[in-house]
């Protein structure tokens, strides 16, 4: 399992990086490898089933207090 | 390479539509009958009016800056930092409700269709398909639904007019038994979900469409036939299956695809509906991401959101696994947090916009020196 997804991301940035470093300049490869280097740490994370909190749990506290004065 | 893209006006108009067909289609009648009983339907018909009321001011907006779409506009109003900031806001609205949108298509396939598929691998696919189609760009996009548009009406028109034999009256009888206050959290409901949503389509709207026919052709006509589906999709689910039946459904329209029999030779034609549903998602999960995809490319001035298309989508795959950890939590957030969360992007942001932009232009105006300088 961990092969199969090392790999699938490995070729994804592989055959995605060439295609930039062809059509595009330097700065945006950096850019790209910079994004996807993030994206794969979430992905990884939640490959290791590590407890990463739903987002809209945050929201849903952020909207606690007005929620709770609009229905009072 | 973005400037060249140019939608016209009837693609433009049929990516609305689809928009607002997208996920209500399936979800409306059960999110709806839940709110108001039987008088579902009637709170689904509201939201019409009060849909192109919120259209017409949200062109009133773009229209004040022609060239410009939705991000420039924030960047031009409220200065460099505030709306690059709000730019990656709306990034971030934009991301979420595609993770969401995700999650449902992911789910309805995995309860319905393919059982015994793990949900990762039909997130997987489905963005794939998304991935190319952003990857070639909008103009692609726009001319597939071209293409798929008499598909998806034609279906959509079989599924009402074959489950018409079924449909019993009885069920929608007392109208407005309980009064008008639960449909108009019916109204709200659908609001949140076709309506206020469509803001985000301006990041395409005054910049990237041909500019030839009048307003009501693109938006207001192809809002009204959205809207005019949803409604025919629910009144059909109450009077056939019954309020009870479709609010306890979490697919109630799959449900009443079900149903249908015409004099035992067609039968089991629920995949048809199915077909059309996975359709308009694409198109309206394409735009979400689009909108988000360009919102985080200027947030971060980015030469071209293709860059960042497909670590984006690794990320909102890995989302829509986590943003509902389970169906109590989804139902709750979609009838709470959910409606306050997009009344602040799609009502109160616009709004604010509107204020700040009509301010400006006013100073300006006395400062007539600067009004070169401004603009």
């Amino acid at each position: 399992m961990w092969l199969l997804l090392s790999l699938s991301l490995i070729t994804i940035a592989i055959i995605n990086g060439k295609h930039i470093y062809k059509t595009y300049e330097k700065k945006d490869l950096v850019v790209f490898s910079l994004v996807y280097f993030l994206s794969t740490i979430f992905a990884i994370a939640l490959f290791l089933e590590l407890p990463i909190p739903s987002p809209l749990k945050g929201i849903t506290f952020i909207y606690q207090p007005l929620l709770q004065l609009l229905s009072m | 390479m973005n400037n060249q893209v140019k939608l016209n006006q009837r693609q433009f108009g049929l990516l609305v539509m689809l928009f607002v067909i997208g996920t209500s289609i399936l979800l409306t009648p059960s999110s709806a009958t839940g709110a108001a009983k039987h008088d579902g339907w009637i709170g689904v018909i509201l939201v019409l009016p009060i849909g192109l009321l919120y259209l017409w001011c949200l062109n009133r907006i773009s229209s004040k800056y022609p060239d410009c779409n939705l991000l420039e506009i924030n960047e031009e109003v409220f200065g460099k930092w505030l709306g690059r900031f709000l730019s990656f806001s709306i990034g971030f609205f934009g991301m979420i409700t595609s993770a969401t949108v995700l999650y449902i298509i992911g789910d309805f396939m995995a309860m319905n269709i393919l059982h015994s598929t793990p949900t990762v691998y039909i997130n997987m696919l489905f963005m794939a398909v998304i991935i190319t189609g952003l990857f070639y760009g909008l103009e692609t996009i726009a001319r597939t639904a071209e293409i798929f548009v008499p598909w998806i009406l034609v279906l959509l028109v079989f599924i009402i007019l074959a489950s018409l034999p079924n449909i019993n009256l009885h069920h929608v009888r007392p109208i407005l038994e309980e009064g008008i206050t639960p449909v108009l959290s019916a109204t709200l409901f659908e609001l949140s979900n076709s309506t206020l949503t469509l803001f985000i389509l301006l990041i395409i709207y005054p910049k990237l469409v041909n500019k030839n026919s009048k307003l009501s052709k693109t938006l207001f006509r192809p809002y009204a036939i959205g809207i005019f589906f949803t409604t025919c999709i629910t009144f059909i689910t109450i009077t056939v299956l019954g309020d009870t039946l479709t609010s306890i459904q979490s697919v109630p329209t799959y449900m009443l695809a079900k149903n249908i029999q015409l004099e035992g030779m067609i039968e089991r034609v629920e995949v048809v509906l199915a077909i059309s549903w996975i359709l308009t998602v694409f198109f309206k999960l394409s735009l979400y991401f689009y909108g988000t995809l360009q919102a985080f490319t200027h947030a971060f001035h980015i030469t071209n959101y293709r860059l960042i298309l497909v670590p984006m989508a690794i990320v909102c795959i890995c989302l829509s696994l986590i943003v509902y950890p389970n169906v109590l939590f989804a139902s709750e957030w979609d009838s709470t947090t959910w409606i306050a969360f997009s009344v602040t992007f799609g009502g109160v942001y616009p709004l604010l916009l509107w204020i700040v932009s009509t301010i400006r232009t006013r100073l300006s105006w006395s400062k007539s020196e600067e009004t070169t300088n401004d603009k």
